[in-house]
C-alpha cells in the first residue's frame, strides 16, 4: 500500500517536478514539490516526508549541500539523487544518500529505486 | 618509503574535554594540556606523524580550543603549504547543522568535505590524547600488504585495566573478529590468562570504506563514534585487522592520561624513562614550542641540589633541593625549598622555605615564602584540589 506515502521532489525543473508528481501521485504516492533546496528544507520542517527524490544541479542551494542538511535534521528519512549528471556519484558527499539515479526519459528505475525504500 | 608521497590524509581528534583531569583542562581541552613540565599532550602524535612524514595534517578541536590553537600556531606552523603540507586545526564550524560533534565519528564526517577536497587513498585517524611514540609507515605497510579496509594499532593489557577501552580479539592472521566498546567482562586473548587486546585510537581506513561506514552510520541513530558504532558494524563486513604496537618500533611506552593519578604517573614514568634514553631521541624528536628563554641558573651560596628530575630552560633555582621532579620553563625556586616528586610548570614562581610534595603546579602560579604542600593530607584537603593524593594547583591560583 502506497497511501499513506510522502514523497518530497526537489528540483528546479518544473517539468521534471510536474512529471514526477503525476507519476509518483498515480502509484498512490502522495507528492510534494519545492522548486529549489531552500524551499525543500522548509517542506520538511513543516511537514512530514517518507522519501525525498534530490535533484543536484539547482540555483542557490546545490543538492549535495542540501543532503548533508537533511540528514543532519531527519537521519533516517532516505533521500535518492536524482541527477541528470552521473559524476557526481563519486563525490564523497552524496555517499548518504541510499540510492543515485540517473535522469533519463524512462523513470522505471527511479520507480523501482522508490519502491524498494517505501515498501 | 616516504608517506607523504602516497595520497594519506590524517585526522588528528583533538577535542577532547579531558572532564577528569581537571583543573588542568579548566581553560584548556585535553591535547593542549601540558606534559613532562615541557610539552603538551598533542606534540607526541604530531611529532610522530611528522618523524613518519604524515605532512597533511587536519586537527578537529572543539571545547576549550584556544590554547590549542596558540599552541599551534606558535609551535607547529612550519610547513610550507605551498607545497601541499599542512598542521591545520579545524575548530567545530557548525558547518552542516547547528550541532556540534556528537562524536569521534560525526567529527570525521561533518568533515567529509575535506576528503572530497583531497581525495585522498588512504585516511588516518589519531587521537590527541595520548602519549606514545610510533612510526606510522609500519602500520601502513601492513595495511598495504594486507589489504585492509582498517587497521587499527592494539595493544595488550591487564584485564583488570581493560574495562575502560574498547576490547577486541584477533585470529593469527590478524583479522579482528570481536570488538566491544568498554566490555563488563573483557575477552582475553587466546593462551593467555589475563592479557586482553585494547583499541589505542590509532586507525588507517581505505578512504572508500570509510565514507561508506560514515554515510551510513550518520544516517542511523547512534552514538556516532568509532569505537562503539563504526568499527563493530565492519567486523564481518570489512577487512578490519589489528596491528601489534608492542612488537613496533616504539611499542615499550604507551600512556592514557585519562585521569589525574594517570597524568601524574605518565609524567613520573617518562621522567623514569628520560634517564634509558628510550622515549625522547635524536633520532625521534618530539617537538615542542622552542622558546628563545636563556639557559637555566643555579645559584646560591649552598647551591642546588637536584636528583632525578629536569628543568626547563629560563629557570632560577636558588639553594633549594629538587628530587624526582619535573621543572617547567622559567620558573623560579627561592631558597631553602624542597620540592619532591611533583610537576611545575611554565612561569611558576615558589618561594623561601617552601616544602611541596606530591603536587601538580600548573603554568603561571605564584607561590609565597613558607608554604607547605603535601604534607598534611588534611589540610590539603581544606585548601587545595586533591585528587587521589595528588594536590592540583590550577592556573593563576591565588594563595
Amino acid at each position: 500500500m502506497t497511501d499513506d506515502k510522502k514523497i518530497l521532489v526537489i528540483d528546479d525543473d518544473v517539468h521534471m517536478r510536474e512529471l514526477l508528481k503525476l507519476e509518483f501521485s498515480d502509484l498512490g504516492y502522495k507528492v510534494t514539490t519545492a522548486e529549489n533546496a531552500f524551499k525543500g528544507l522548509q517542506c520538511l520542517k513543516d511537514e512530514i516526508a517518507d522519501l525525498v527524490i534530490l535533484d543536484i544541479k539547482m540555483p542557490g542551494m546545490n543538492g549535495i549541500e542540501a543532503l548533508e542538511k537533511i540528514v543532519s535534521i531527519k537521519r533516517e528519512l532516505p533521500v535518492i539523487i536524482h541527477s541528470a549528471y552521473s559524476h557526481f556519484r563519486e563525490n564523497y558527499l552524496t555517499w548518504s544518500a541510499v540510492a543515485y539515479v540517473i535522469k533519463s526519459g524512462n523513470l522505471e528505475e527511479l520507480i523501482q529505486t522508490v519502491n524498494s525504500h517505501l515498501s | 618509503m616516504l608517506l607523504q608521497n602516497k595520497k594519506i590524509l590524517t585526522f588528528i581528534l583533538a577535542g577532547g574535554k579531558g572532564s577528569r583531569l581537571y583543573p588542568l583542562t579548566r581553560d584548556r581541552s585535553k591535547p593542549a594540556v601540558f606534559f613532562a613540565a615541557r610539552f603538551r599532550i598533542i606534540d607526541f602524535v604530531l611529532s610522530s606523524c611528522i618523524n613518519s612524514d604524515l605532512r597533511q595534517v587536519y586537527l578537529l578541536t572543539q571545547t576549550k580550543s584556544l590554547s590549542l590553537h596558540q599552541h599551534l600556531r606558535r609551535s607547529w606552523n612550519f610547513l610550507p603549504n605551498d607545497l601541499s603540507e599542512f598542521i591545520a586545526p579545524v575548530p567545530a564550524q557548525q558547518r552542516i547543522s547547528e550541532e556540534w560533534y556528537s562524536g569521534t565519528a560525526d567529527a570525521i564526517y561533518q568533515n567529509l568535505h575535506l576528503l572530497e577536497d583531497h581525495r585522498p587513498e588512504h585516511v588516518f585517524i589519531l587521537s590527541g590524547d595520548h602519549i606514545y611514540n610510533m612510526d606510522f609507515n609500519e602500520l601502513y605497510h601492513q595495511h598495504i600488504e594486507r589489504g585492509a579496509d582498517l587497521t587499527m594499532s592494539v595493544l595488550s593489557i591487564k584485564k583488570d585495566d581493560a574495562a575502560s577501552f574498547g576490547v577486541l580479539t584477533m585470529d593469527d592472521e590478524l583479522n579482528i573478529n570481536s570488538f566491544i566498546e568498554k566490555p563488563q567482562d573483557p575477552s582475553l586473548i587466546p593462551g593467555e590468562t589475563d592479557e586482553c587486546s585494547i583499541n589505542m585510537g590509532i586507525y588507517l581506513f581505505k578512504t572508500d570504506s570509510l565514507v561508506r561506514m560514515l554515510a551510513r552510520d550518520a544516517r542511523q541513530m547512534t552514538a556516532h563514534d568509532f569505537g562503539k558504532d563504526i568499527i563493530p558494524a565492519m567486523i564481518g563486513e570489512y577487512r578490519v585487522n589489528g596491528f601489534s604496537f608492542k612488537h613496533s618500533r616504539f611499542g615499550h611506552y604507551w600512556r592514557d592520561v585519562g585521569t589525574i593519578r594517570s597524568y601524574y604517573n605518565a609524567n613520573m614514568d617518562f621522567l623514569s624513562q628520560l634517564g634509558d634514553r628510550v622515549v625522547c631521541t635524536s633520532e625521534w624528536p618530539i617537538k615542542t614550542l622552542g622558546a628563545p628563554s636563556p639557559v637555566s641558573y643555579f645559584g646560591g651560596s649552598k647551591g642546588v641540589s637536584l636528583t632525578n628530575s629536569t628543568v626547563d630552560l629560563g629557570s632560577h633555582l636558588y639553594n633549594c633541593r629538587i628530587h624526582n621532579s619535573l621543572i617547567g620553563r622559567g620558573v623560579t625556586v627561592g631558597n631553602d625549598t624542597l620540592i619532591e616528586d611533583s610537576i611545575i610548570m611554565t612561569n611558576s614562581s615558589i618561594g623561601r622555605n617552601c616544602i611541596i610534595r606530591n603536587a601538580i603546579f600548573d603554568k603561571d602560579v605564584i607561590v609565597p615564602d613558607n608554604v607547605q604542600i603535601g604534607c598534611d593530607p588534611k589540610k590539603d584537603q581544606e585548601q587545595f584540589f586533591v585528587s587521589d593524593g595528588i594536590v592540583v594547583i590550577p592556573k593563576d591560583y591565588l594563595f
